[in-house]
């Protein structure tokens, strides 16, 4: 709920996030696009950090950019599922027996 | 029990059933990495036929210091290497495509708005285009096709298997950091192939109106 009554403690806001406020408001979309690269399948969990979301609710075409990223990587696992690779059966079984005999 | 504490038991024991279990379960990611590796689906068959081989000679000797599909999968690329004596050749090719940034004329170069957008992504490609999902992914496939071959092995095994930057290291001897520019572009050429597509099908709904 927001209310007058938040408003003194935004006013208590310590230095420091101010200061990572003041970060967020800077970063440029160049740099959006890199962090989100180095994040991306490996630390999904920083794509939601205060610095990133905070460029985020100004930059609507980040927004969309992520999110075609994100697109690309569920199409990337579709597509390798669609694959088949599976080995045939008498192959597998052939490589087994000689592994066996030796 | 890991995979390949499994396979150890498997041929100790002459279990062929075990043994199956973790052939048929590494083999598709095998064939999939074999694939960047080298050029055509015959050679990567008979490269990862050449891996089982050598995985299930060696594999009283695998230790478990790393993962044991990384180990396999190292194995493939070592394998793969006697395919491809030219790969160092390929490779300063590459890079020397890599200096320019992809993006670079889509955003503001001077003025207040440097480091912004001046050409933004305008859409999504999913669900937006969910009707269009089969040929996306054709278009998707086309243009990792058309990656050159050690951005592809990179995001094969980055983006697909989910592996770690150190693991990739292991497997391809490639840099954490140069690993990163591999995969900007490689991604960025992916996502460019998908705009221009949704771009072009919107020029064409357009020109019927």
């Amino acid at each position: 709920m927001t209310d007058s009554s938040s408003l003194p403690s935004e006013k208590q806001k310590t230095r420091s996030e101010e200061q990572q406020t003041e970060a967020a408001e800077d970063m440029d979309c160049q740099e959006f696009v890199q962090i989100v690269h180095d994040l991306l399948r490996t630390e999904p969990e920083g794509l939601r950090s205060p610095r990133l979301l905070a460029h985020m609710r100004d930059c609507p075409p980040c927004v969309v950019y992520l999110q075609q990223l994100e697109d690309i990587q569920r199409l990337l696992q579709e597509l390798s599922a669609a694959e088949d690779n599976a080995i045939p059966p008498e192959r597998a079984q052939a490589l087994i027996s000689d592994a066996l005999k030796g | 029990m890991d995979a390949g504490e499994r396979l150890h038991k498997a041929v100790q024991e002459g279990d062929p059933f075990q043994a199956e279990e973790v052939i048929n379960q590494l083999h598709p990611r095998m064939i999939r990495f074999a694939r960047t590796l080298v050029p055509t689906k015959e050679s990567a068959e008979d490269v990862v036929q050449e891996s089982w081989i050598t995985v299930l000679k060696k594999v009283p000797d695998y230790e478990g210091r790393s993962e044991f599909s990384t180990w396999v999968l190292g194995i493939v690329r070592n394998k793969s290497r006697t395919f491809l004596q030219k790969e160092q050749r390929l490779r300063e090719n590459e890079e020397s495509q890599m200096e320019s940034d992809p993006l670079e004329t889509r955003f503001h170069e001077s003025g207040p708005k440097t480091g912004h957008w001046a050409e933004p992504p305008l859409n999504r490609f999913l669900p937006e285009y969910e009707t269009e999902r089969a040929e996306l992914m054709s278009q998707l496939e086309s243009a990792m096709a058309t990656l050159p071959a050690v951005q592809r092995q990179v995001t094969i095994l980055r983006d697909v298997e989910g592996l770690k930057p150190g693991e990739v290291e292991y497997i391809l001897g490639i840099s954490t950091d140069y690993q990163r520019k591999l995969l900007y572009r490689a991604r960025e050429k992916l996502r460019s192939t998908l705009e221009n597509y949704i771009m072009s099908q919107r020029t064409k709904a357009a020109s019927f109106d």
